[in-house]
Order: C-alpha cells, then structure tokens, then sequence
C-alpha cells in the first residue's frame, strides 16, 4: 500500500566543512538522527527478540496446517500475483516507452492510477463486483482473488521502474538495434529488456514487498498468507509464540526483498554509455497493432483502477446522508492519527538526513536502521511495538497500551515504518543548503540555532511539505498496524472500510474507502509528475512534443 | 605614521586531507587595510587557507590570529560565527529565499529592524544596488548577485573580508567593471581584505600585497611590483606570465645560452636556472654586440596587446613576446637577444 519507496543512498554532497568539523560536534549534531534511527529499528528488533525469548508454540495439528498454509500461501501469491504485476508492468511500459499508438501520452501518466487505491479496497470493490449476481459473473475470492488484486494494486511499481529504465536508456543502443534491422519486438527482447532488467527487478522487488505486507486485502478474499497467519495465531489461537516467530519469518522475507531492491537499484547504472538525450525515437505500430496497444492498456487502467473506483463512487453515491455523518468521527480521528504521524515521520526522516550530511558513514548505517523499519510489514512493526512497550509495562515505566499510550504506540509504529520514505525528499530539501550557504551563514555570525531556523527550515519547507502530504496519506491508508494497536472502539476511515466489509456491507464499506483513495490522488499526481520529470531530456520531449 | 600591525597572523599552518597536504608549514602576516592577493594554480591551497581564516576548517597544524587573539590552533578553533570575518564565496551563495535586502541585513543583529532595513539599503547603495533591494537571487544577475554577496559580507563591519575567486564566474567584461566597482567598496571601507584568485592579471591589478601559493606552501610574499621584478624562485616567476627556464653554466655573470649570452649579474659561478620572461624578448634586425643569437620563428599567435612567438635555436624552442606590429614571420629566421630586464638566476646548489 505504498505511495513511498525506501531512501538509498542519497547522500553524494555532504558539505565538506561538516567533513571537516571535529568529531565531536558532529556527534552532539547528530544524536537526534542516531535516536530517531534507533527508534525506526526498535519494533523490528522487538519481534525479533520476542520471537527468540517467547518460548515455544503449541504443537499441534491446528499449527502445523497454518504454517505450512501461511508459508505456502505467500509463496504462491508472490509467484502469481508478483509475476503478474511484472508481467504488466514491463508490458504497458515498454507499449508507452518505445511504441507509438493512439493514447499514448495519456497512457502513460494515467497507467500509475492504481495506486490510488490501497489493495485492500480495491479487494472490496471486486467483491461487490463479482459474484453470482454481480457485472462479473463468478466469483473473486480466495487465494485467486488476491492474486489478482496484487497484479493489478501492485503492478504500478514495475511499472515506473520499468519506464524509467527504458527511458533512461542510450538512444543510440535503440537506435543503432533499429539501424541493424531488429524489429521492435526483436529490439525490446535482445537491447531493451537486458538493460532494463535491474530497474525491473527493482519494481519487482518493491511489489513482492508489498505482496508480502499486505493483510486487508488477503483477509477479505479469505487467502491464507503470512501476515493472515500471524493475525489467525495471535487473535484465534491465542498463541503469541507462534505470531511473533511467524512475524519474524515475514520480517526476515521483507529483508530479502529490500536487499534484492537496493542491489538491483545499485545495477541501474548499467544503461549509462552515451549519454545522448534525444526525445526518444518510437515506433509507430501499424493501425492494427496500435489498436491492439490501445486496448491492451485501456484494460489495464479499466480493471487496475476506473472500474474499481468507478463501483464504489457509485455505490458510495446511493448512500443516505446519514450514513456521511457517521464517517465525521472516524475521518477526524484518521485526519488527526495522520498528521500527528506525518510529523513525527518527518521528524525522523529530518533528524536522519542530518545525520547522514554531517557524517556519511554513520548516516548510511541509520538510513539503513529506518529502511529495515520501511521493510517490516505493518502486522509485523505493530507486534513488534507490542513487545517493546510490553517490555516497558513489565518494567513498571508505563501503565497498559490503551488510550493515549496506544495511541503513541501507534504513531510510533507509523513513524517507524515510514521514516525511511521521508528521508529521500527531506534530503533533496537539505540538497539546496549548499557548503557555501552554510559558511555564508556562519561567517555572517549565525549560531547553529539561527541557522536551522532561518536557513535550513525556510529552504527545506518545500520539499518537507511534500513529503509531509505523501506520508499522512500513507499512514491514512495504514491498515494492519492500526488494526492491531489502536485503542478499544477507536475506528478511523481504514478500519471502518474493513470492518464493514468483513461483515459483508460493502455498500457501507464504499464511502470510507473512497475517501481514502480521494486523498490519494493528490500524492499519485505529484508521484507521476515527479517519475515524468526525472528522466533528462524529458523537458525538450515536452516542448517537441508540444510544437 | 607606525608600522602597520598585521590584522591577520598565520603561523606555520598545516592542513591535511588524509595523506595529502593542501597547506605545509605555511607562514603569512597580512596588513591591516590592505589587499593581499593569494594566487595559485587549482590545488596548491589558497582556497584551504581562505576557509582556515574563515574558521569553515581546522588547522593540523601552527595558528592564525586576528589582531591579537589566537582563533586557530590544532584542537582549537573559534567558530565562523564569532570570529567577524566576512565572506564572499565563489558561487556567491546568496540565500535564495531572502530579497536582496534581507541578504545583506542578515549579519546585522541585535538592532531594531528599521535600523537594519537602513543599514542594508545603504550598502545595497554603495554597491550599486539600491534600486534592486527587493529582488530575490534568482531575479538577480551574475554580476548582482556578487554586489549583494559583497555588500553582505560588509554589512557586519568585519575585521577581514574573504574573496574566494569571486569573479570567476562572470564574463570578462563584467568581471573588469566588477573588480573596479570592489576595490573602491573595499579601499573606501579600509577593509582588510584576502583574495584568491588563479588569474595572474587579476592578482597583479588588485592586490596591494600578492602572495604566490604552489603545492601547499608560500613561495612569496611581496608587492606584485616586486614578485613581478625580483621573484623568489622560478616558480614564482612562472606565475605571473609566461617564462622560459633554462639550466645552464654561469660564468663571471654572464650564462650563455643558444638564443645568446645573458647578462645574469649577481649569480653566482656554477650551475645556475635561468628564467627570462617571453617579454624580455628583444629582435634586433642585423646581428651585432653581444648576446644576441640567430633564432628562427616557428609561431606567431596574437594575444591581446602583444602577440606571442616560439622561437627554435640549436633545438630549444623558447617563448617571446613582440609587438603585434613587428614584422616578424613565421619561418624567418631573425636575430635576438633577451633582457636585461624580465632575466633571473636562481643558482642551483647541490649541482
């Protein structure tokens, strides 16, 4: 459910007087980016602990099948929904990279909307739509269901890796394979796609993250996988062992993924040769074959994202107004659960890229503590803050995780899990403090306070407020975290969305989960827009694109 | 009038990257109210003494003082923010959310606001500039944004003012007017000034004290008259205009070499480096006297007031300077002599 991806290594310009400065006040600098990265590493050292000091889980046959249909159930959703959300990214973006057909440029922006909405909603909207009496006539559900659901939420990631590392690709190689007389279809197998191949990997890694994460929709279609499992061990059977050690396998899954994303993003920079930036040169399919293109992806944004938000804006729309008016308290808790989070996210983040400007090696070492946070799926950080504060409880510095406390769990296991997806845009923001800035500040007599305040704030603001909007609509979304921790009765628009459609009212599901998809279109707008322009060049395409 | 008391006192300064020395034992005492020019080629560290003055680095190794207080020495070093030097950087870096004005009254603290607004529009004015006070930088020109770069490294009435090749980005006609414009801003403040620059032209205009920096280390310091009229070594030589070093024999004063004998008076017998600056190229129509040889021109390349010339004799090609009016042609073989004025001997010891 993510609108975010890790920070990487972003720290090429660390100021050279920072480099300079001695040791020690770099440290006292940084020892807020230390905290924060311990407080990201936290829950996920606290399932790890708890998984290894719970003792044992009860053995019996109840167990054995939920393991062996856990592990089994993620294998499978991962190969079929991860390979189906491969399959359809690398299509539609090699389709709006190097061909030409009707459509096109429309497509190519429109084709990230599935990310508007979280799996889970789009899970309850193909539950309304399918079914005996339903627009589709058999039924979605089930580990087939789910899979689906993740090819077309998921899809999306490889989508823009996909792109991006067409795009990013020597005009000349393409051009030179066209030269030769390769077909398109000869050119995207032999050229394209082998110098495509890690960013694609990359996109598949980020889906088969999510995959793993995923919990609503997986439980609404009734598939059994590793984070139902761990909800089925701890809520059903009560036992907290097996959770926690099913948690800790997850984790240990997550890491897998993210360490395969970073080093198929650390290949990337295999496409580099000649630098050459041209608009990019396209095939014009033929009408059949354009037609055909068209269609192809025209059923990809219908199924990924017009027919599901389409379903439940008109469900929503036949609601009473009464009905709106029971959303008020759960979408002011959301609002508020959201920014308090936003905040505290961002503080992390901004704490951390601190810390990787003042020192390089460090800073690696705690972006790296706040991207194992990133990784660990919400189920698992939620357990994980569970066992941290249980182990505060037992120490006597906290009463129970309920009220206020649950509620600082909760923004803790948020802050936690998203902190890494602030520190990228919150160090493009510190990017714009130059060393010469900085020393202009300083020889102008300003202390470090003053500094912060009327230099390095005021020029980050921009770029923190991006991402301040980027993560409340993430942590808006968050589902299985807060499922676990929130307290008693306390219902915010995700959770009303799921319990709703657990219970079969869908109709009554659709408002808040189409609230949740409307406050994310402005983040998916800004997430295009921001993939479109990266690319160089993509200025002059533009322009010759617009004469 | 007294002697004038050094404003800025570097004392055997060191400074190391890893292995590497950008500044070996350097030693400098620079005058108050004067301009001292550091010159040198990229790497040989007179940006790296800029940014110890500044306080922005560490020494390894010696001090600096301002005026009588110590501000660097190795574990010590009082802050930027203390030490009252301004700064004007090479990129200028203006602060890019600030109006002009706000730039300049950044450094001014502890005064109310009008006041402030006052201060700011008056060197804004001094600079040139008091009609653009409200732009921001991005509205402003190369040529702007260093006025207001150096109105605001004024505005806190510095004890020193750093110039860290502020004009190196700019045209070259702009970068004429704008040194102009600088040095009456300075010479009318009476600031202590430090200026780096690799422009050799620059160095010698501007600079009431030039100080040659190469590898690390201080080769001279002295008035550009006088590095330019007596160097310390042939390096600094070298870094004020095109030269030709010749190792060669010196007898009774006199070092003969293949474009002729050179008057090297006060050198004494033995090997010797002899450094004859391409200016000091003299072309004589018929050969006659002493110390003049027959070369013959193997380029001709005109370079502003003057063209430059190669000359090949007895297989060593050497560099000369004539007017752009001589009728010196490529191929012609033609009769030489050099100095003696723009000649120097540094003997050689160790043979």
């Amino acid at each position: 459910m993510a609108l975010t991806a890790p920070a990487t290594e972003t720290f090429a310009r660390a100021p050279s007087d920072a480099a300079a400065a001695p040791r020690r006040r770099v440290l006292r600098g940084g020892a807020f980016g230390l905290v924060a990265a311990a407080v990201c590493l936290a829950p996920v050292l606290g399932v790890l602990v708890a998984a290894l000091t719970a003792g044992d889980a009860r053995w019996d046959d109840g167990m054995a099948r939920l393991v062996r249909d856990s592990a089994l159930g993620l294998a499978g959703l991962l190969l079929v929904g991860g390979g189906g959300a491969t399959l359809i990214g690398v299509a539609t973006a090699w389709l709006v990279t190097v061909c030409e057909f009707p459509g096109r440029r429309q497509f190519e922006w429109a084709l990230v909307a599935p990310l508007v909405l979280p799996a889970y909603v789009m899970a309850y909207a193909y539950g309304g739509l399918s079914g005996p009496f339903g627009l589709i006539p058999f039924e979605i559900t089930g580990f087939w269901g789910a899979a689906f659901v993740y090819a077309f939420a998921f899809f999306p990631y490889v989508y823009l890796a996909a792109r991006a590392g067409f795009a990013s690709q020597s005009v000349c190689a393409l051009e030179a394979a066209r030269a030769l007389g390769a077909t398109p279809w000869e050119t995207f197998a032999t050229v394209a796609a082998p110098l495509a191949r890690p960013a694609i990997a990359a996109g598949a890694a980020l889906a088969l993250m999510e995959i793993a994460a995923d919990y609503g929709a997986a439980a609404y279609f009734g598939a059994e996988t590793m984070t139902t499992g761990v909800f089925h061990a701890w809520f059903a059977r009560g036992d907290k062992a097996l959770a926690l050690q099913l948690a800790a396998a997850l984790l240990l899954a997550a890491f897998v993924f993210l360490a395969l994303e970073r080093h198929a993003r650390s290949l990337g920079g295999v496409a580099g040769g000649s630098a050459r930036w041209r608009p990019l040169p396209r095939y014009a399919l033929p009408p059949g074959a354009g037609l055909a293109a068209t269609a192809v992806c025209a059923v990809v944004l219908v199924l990924g994202a017009l027919l599901p938000f389409g379903y439940l804006a008109w469900l929503a729309s036949l609601r009473p107004a009464s009905d709106w008016a029971a959303l008020a308290a759960p979408l002011t808790r959301s609002v508020l659960l959201a920014a308090g989070g936003a905040i505290v996210t961002l503080a992390l983040a901004f704490a951390i890229a601190r810390l990787a400007r003042a020192s390089k090696t460090i800073g690696r070492y705690a972006a790296l503590a706040a991207g194992a946070g990133y990784a660990a799926p919400g189920a698992v950080a939620a357990l994980g803050a569970l066992a941290v504060f249980a182990a505060l409880r037992d120490a006597g510095l906290i009463g129970g995780l309920t009220g206020a406390v649950a509620i600082a769990a909760l923004i803790w296991t948020y802050a936690a899990r998203f902190a890494s997806a602030g520190i990228g845009p919150v160090d493009a923001g510190l990017a714009r403090i130059t060393p010469s800035i900085h020393g202009a500040a300083r020889t102008l007599g300003a202390s470090a306070e003053t500094r912060l305040w009327r230099i390095e704030a005021p020029l980050a603001a921009p770029s923190l407020a991006a991402a301040a909007l980027i993560l409340f609509v993430e942590i808006l979304r968050e589902l299985p975290a807060t499922l676990i921790l929130r307290p008693f009765d306390f219902d915010t628009l995700a959770i009303r969305a799921h319990v709703y459609a657990s219970d079969d009212r869908l109709a009554q599901a659709a408002a808040p989960a189409l609230l949740i998809a409307l406050a994310s279109v402005g983040p998916v707008i800004a997430l295009s827009r921001r993939i479109a322009a990266g690319r160089p060049g993509a200025a002059a395409e533009a322009r010759s694109d617009g004469a | 009038m007294s002697a004038p008391t050094a404003a800025i006192t570097i004392a055997g300064v060191t400074r190391r990257y890893g292995a590497r020395l950008a500044l070996d034992d350097v030693s400098l005492a620079l005058p108050a109210g004067r301009i001292t020019a550091l010159l040198g080629a990229s790497g040989s560290g007179k940006s790296t003494l800029l940014r110890l003055i500044a306080g922005l680095e560490p020494v390894d190794a010696g001090e600096i003082r301002l005026g009588e207080a110590r501000v660097s020495a190795p574990g010590v070093t009082t802050p930027p923010e203390l030490r009252r030097v301004g700064m004007v950087f090479q990129d200028f870096a203006l602060f890019p959310h600030l109006s002009a004005a706000d730039n300049v009254a950044f450094g001014l603290k502890d005064r109310p606001k009008p006041e402030r607004r006052a201060e700011a529009m008056r060197l804004l004015d001094l600079v040139g500039l008091a009609g653009r006070a409200d732009a921001f930088p991005h509205m402003l020109s190369g040529g702007e944004q260093q006025r207001v770069a150096l109105a605001r490294a004024l505005a806190p009435r510095p004890r020193a003012l750093l110039l860290d090749e502020p004009f190196s980005g700019l045209d070259p006609g702009l970068r004429a007017e704008l040194r102009e414009t600088t040095l009456t801003v300075l010479r009318e403040a009476g600031a202590t000034a430090v200026f780096v620059t690799h422009d050799a032209d620059e160095a010698l205009y501007v600079a009431d004290l030039l100080a040659i920096l190469k590898d690390g280390r201080v080769l001279q310091l002295d008035t550009p008259r006088a590095v330019y009229d007596t160097p310390a070594c042939a390096a600094a030589a070298a870094a004020l205009g095109p030269i030709n070093v010749l190792r060669t024999q010196v007898k009774a004063g006199i070092a003969q070499t293949p474009f002729g004998a050179i008057d090297a008076a006060g050198c004494a017998d033995g090997p010797a480096d002899v450094v004859v600056r391409a200016e000091a190229l003299r072309s004589i129509a018929t050969p006659a006297g002493t110390g003049t040889a027959v070369a013959r021109v193997i380029d001709r390349r005109p370079q502003g007031a003057v063209d430059l010339v190669r000359l090949e004799s007895q297989g060593v090609t050497w560099r000369g300077a004539v007017d752009p009016a001589s009728p010196l042609a490529i191929g012609a073989a033609t009769a030489v002599a050099f100095g003696p004025r723009g000649v120097h001997c540094f003997p050689v010891s160790g043979g």
